[in-house]
């Protein structure tokens, strides 16, 4: 491979940067460098350079450094002679000058990062014809590139969002170290510190968000991100190494975009990584944020891997199955108090499952929240109240059904049998997603204490579902649509072995406490498969009928997907009657004649994280069309 | 619509029978007004299996099994909301009645065990 040397870098960056064009017209710009790294006597940074690119009459009349009072002193022939010419218009600056002409900034802050702002004037200057960008080569780490921004008048003070798109920290994985470098008032105080999309919020150190803050210079700071893991509980160990999606709100008096700048990145054993930081205006923290909205998973009493979910239905918090095999929302009448003039007594509806428990009620409808004190997890929605019925016991712990597939299988279509007119209560999401354009839901689990099963309280979450909007790249999401004859999204499946290969469609079913897979799988996924030899193992011990032995290895692929598991639980363990509540992989055969479906259930869920994506537009809207399934 | 494990398949009267082979399985399928029923027989056209498909509802056993009433049931099992299997002890011989499904798909199975 060439040897990529910081000339050749610079010539690159002042190719590629000419390239670029930015919208603004002005005689005077400020030009932001959030988080320039400079080499100091002493310090790691061996080399930085600013490329610019301006009308050559331009002028740099001033540079300092953003919210630290500290305003660098001109070269005796003005800061222009910072800039070393390469091409008409094209200039770069050597950083390590900065350090003599910048006094007042402590050394650890030029490693650390500082706000740079440079001012342009000119008769011809305008955000169209200048350009910036810039890179900073660490000792032993590499290149970290130094982002630049136009500052273009200030805007209104108050709060503001740093979102860090895909931040790498460490956690005992192959991350080393995390930084975000901060630019900000002095005053300016850290309320809050999110994961986008996931529903987790940070919880507060003792002393507030800001004591995660280590100041380098007056206004400048940065962030050790390897603090993050211990208060942000909830993030799958993985997903710290692939990175999280952080939004940081910053509130105070003079807090804007034009004053709070950041830049992050890691090192990792590739080297050095940027994690771009976009600063927005406002505080999203009681907004439509996708990260405050969601709830936590609990085990169920009433049956292993059985998923719980609190919703508020008229204020009253009630504990539903949270069910993606489903589609509508029925509760039993004892578990809520809805007011007379919202039941609608003359639509009843009725509901069969497949063990043959059955529920019949009305319908009604019901505020339905996720936490009543965030709006836009509230939906006025028709839901089905049961007021007869078994597969809902009163005495038990789940107190209806929380359907989760978005699509139309729907539990609660009430009829009225007299006028011939019908409601259909659909799922929740589907008017979350009507009503706020919130498309997207994602179901993760915590992973299991004892590797593949757990034996989890009640009152501990196993994971949570969060809502928000879906902007990822759906090409890379399985499609996952609706069966126009059962209502039931699925999507195509394909069982491969070496020899041969089965098809059939597939769906997941957090609903199901088992895999439910046909016996054409095991014949072509388990060599030499008996029904007699290779099932039942456990059946003396209190499992049921059907129970595929522990140890074979299912593989399985879906369109952009692919995974394989070992199906539990081993003779082993149902001889030690060890108690649990959570447990991966547990299949059952379903038999030959169960046509058209294979059924992956909570246990072949909780290895992994869902997400839902639902049509915002068109027909079906508020349908789901895609999952993503990680990892 | 009765058909009726152990009774020869030309009983069946009531709707349009056609053959068909779902994943590799021959079955004769008839389209009813509630159910899609998918028939297995033996050689000689005996009732062996069937396998009624539904959105929204279950076949009873009463379908498949003449005069269930002078059966012993036994549950086998039961997946809470998704699957049970009963045993039925007739005179004529054992019966496995299983239901399966979800909103939206629901399959009822009646086969001759013994």
């Amino acid at each position: 491979m060439k040897k990529i040397t910081s000339k050749v870098l610079l010539g690159a960056l002042l190719t590629a940067s000419s390239l670029v064009g930015l919208p603004h017209a002005s005689d005077a710009l400020t030009l932001d460098v959030p988080a320039a790294l400079v080499p100091y006597p002493g310090n790691a940074i061996r080399a930085a350079y600013l490329m610019l690119s301006m009308p050559q009459d331009a002028t740099i009349t001033s540079i300092s450094i953003v919210n630290s009072g500290i305003s660098c002193y001109s070269p005796p022939s003005g800061f222009n002679s910072l800039l070393h010419p390469g091409a008409p218009g094209q200039y770069y600056i050597d950083l390590s000058q900065l350090p003599s002409y910048c006094p007042g900034v402590a050394p650890s802050a030029w490693q650390s990062g500082v706000d740079l702002a440079i001012n342009i004037s000119g008769t011809d200057v305008s955000t169209s014809n200048v350009n910036a960008d810039g890179y900073a080569l660490i000792n032993g780490f590499g290149l970290k590139r130094l982002p630049s921004y136009f500052i273009n008048g200030g805007s209104q003070p108050g709060n503001v969002q740093l979102v860090v798109t895909a931040a790498l920290v460490p956690d005992n994985n192959l991350i080393h170290s995390s930084y975000v470098m901060l630019s900000m008032p002095q005053d300016a105080t850290i309320t809050s510190i999110s994961i986008v999309n996931s529903g987790i919020s940070c919880s507060s150190p003792p002393s507030g968000f800001n004591s995660l803050l280590h100041q380098t210079a007056q206004g400048q700071y940065y962030i050790d991100l390897s603090q993050l893991p211990s208060y942000c509980p909830g993030v799958a160990p993985s997903a710290w190494q692939s990175g999280v999606d952080l939004a940081i709100n910053i509130s105070g008096t003079d807090v804007s975009t034009s004053n709070v700048n950041a830049d992050a990145y890691s090192y990792f054993v590739f080297g050095l990584k940027r994690s771009p930081v976009k600063v927005v205006q406002g505080n999203n923290s009681n907004s439509s944020s996708p990260g405050t909205n969601s709830t936590y998973i609990y085990p169920g009493t009433d049956y292993p891997n059985e998923p719980i979910i609190t919703v508020y239905i008229d204020g009253q918090p009630v504990q539903l199955l949270a069910d993606t095999g489903a589609s509508g929302l029925i509760v039993n009448s004892s578990a809520v108090n809805i007011p007379s003039s919202d039941i609608y007594s003359s639509y009843s509806f009725s509901q069969i499952f497949g063990d043959g428990s059955y529920d019949t009620g009305i319908m009604a409808s019901a505020t339905v929240c996720l936490n009543p004190s965030i709006t836009n997890s509230c939906v006025v929605m028709p839901i089905g109240v049961i007021t007869s019925g078994d597969a809902f016991p009163t005495t038990g712990e789940s107190q209806g059904d929380f359907g989760l597939d978005s699509s139309l299988n729907i539990m609660d279509i009430g009829y009225n049998y007299s006028s011939g007119s019908s409601i259909t209560g659909f799922s929740y999401p589907t008017y979350l997603e009507m009503q706020y354009g919130i498309n997207s839901y994602t179901i993760s689990f915590y992973p299991l204490s004892n590797g593949y099963y757990a034996n989890v309280p009640s009152t501990t979450p196993i994971g949570q579902i969060s809502f928000g909007v879906y902007n990822g790249n759906s090409n890379t999401l399985i499609p996952y649509a609706m069966d126009y004859l059962s209502g039931l999204p699925d999507t195509a499946g394909v069982f491969p072995s070496s020899s041969t290969s089965f098809s059939d469609n597939v769906f997941f079913d957090t609903g199901s406490n088992y895999n439910f897979l046909s016996t054409y799988v095991f014949q072509t996924e388990i060599p030499n498969f008996s029904q007699s030899a290779d099932e039942n193992a456990c059946a003396n011990y209190g499992w049921p009928y059907g129970i595929v032995n522990g140890g074979f290895v299912i593989s399985y692929s879906l369109q952009n997907y692919g995974t394989s598991f070992t199906t539990e639980p081993s003779l082993s363990f149902c001889e030690a009657y060890t108690n649990f509540t959570l447990m991966e992989d547990n299949t059952l055969d379903s038999g030959y004649e169960m046509l058209g479906y294979e059924d992956f259930g909570l246990s072949e869920m909780l290895r992994h994280t869902f997400t839902w994506v639902l049509a915002n537009s068109g027909p079906n809207q508020g349908l789901v069309q895609y999952i993503g399934i990680n990892p | 619509m009765n058909i009726f494990l152990g009774q020869p398949i030309n009983n069946v009267n009531n709707g349009v029978m056609q053959q068909k082979v779902v994943k590799n399985q021959a079955f004769k399928v008839v389209k009813g007004k509630r159910f899609t029923y998918y028939i297995k027989t033996d050689e000689n056209g005996i009732v062996k299996e069937v396998v009624a498909r539904s959105s929204r509802e279950l076949a009873p056993a009463s379908y498949f099994i003449q005069n269930p009433e002078n059966c012993t049931k036994k549950l086998v099992m039961r997946v809470p909301l998704r699957m049970a299997i009963w045993q039925y002890d007739c005179p004529n011989g054992k019966i496995e009645y299983k239901t399966f499904g979800l909103p939206g798909f629901l399959n009822t199975e009646a086969k001759l065990i013994k």
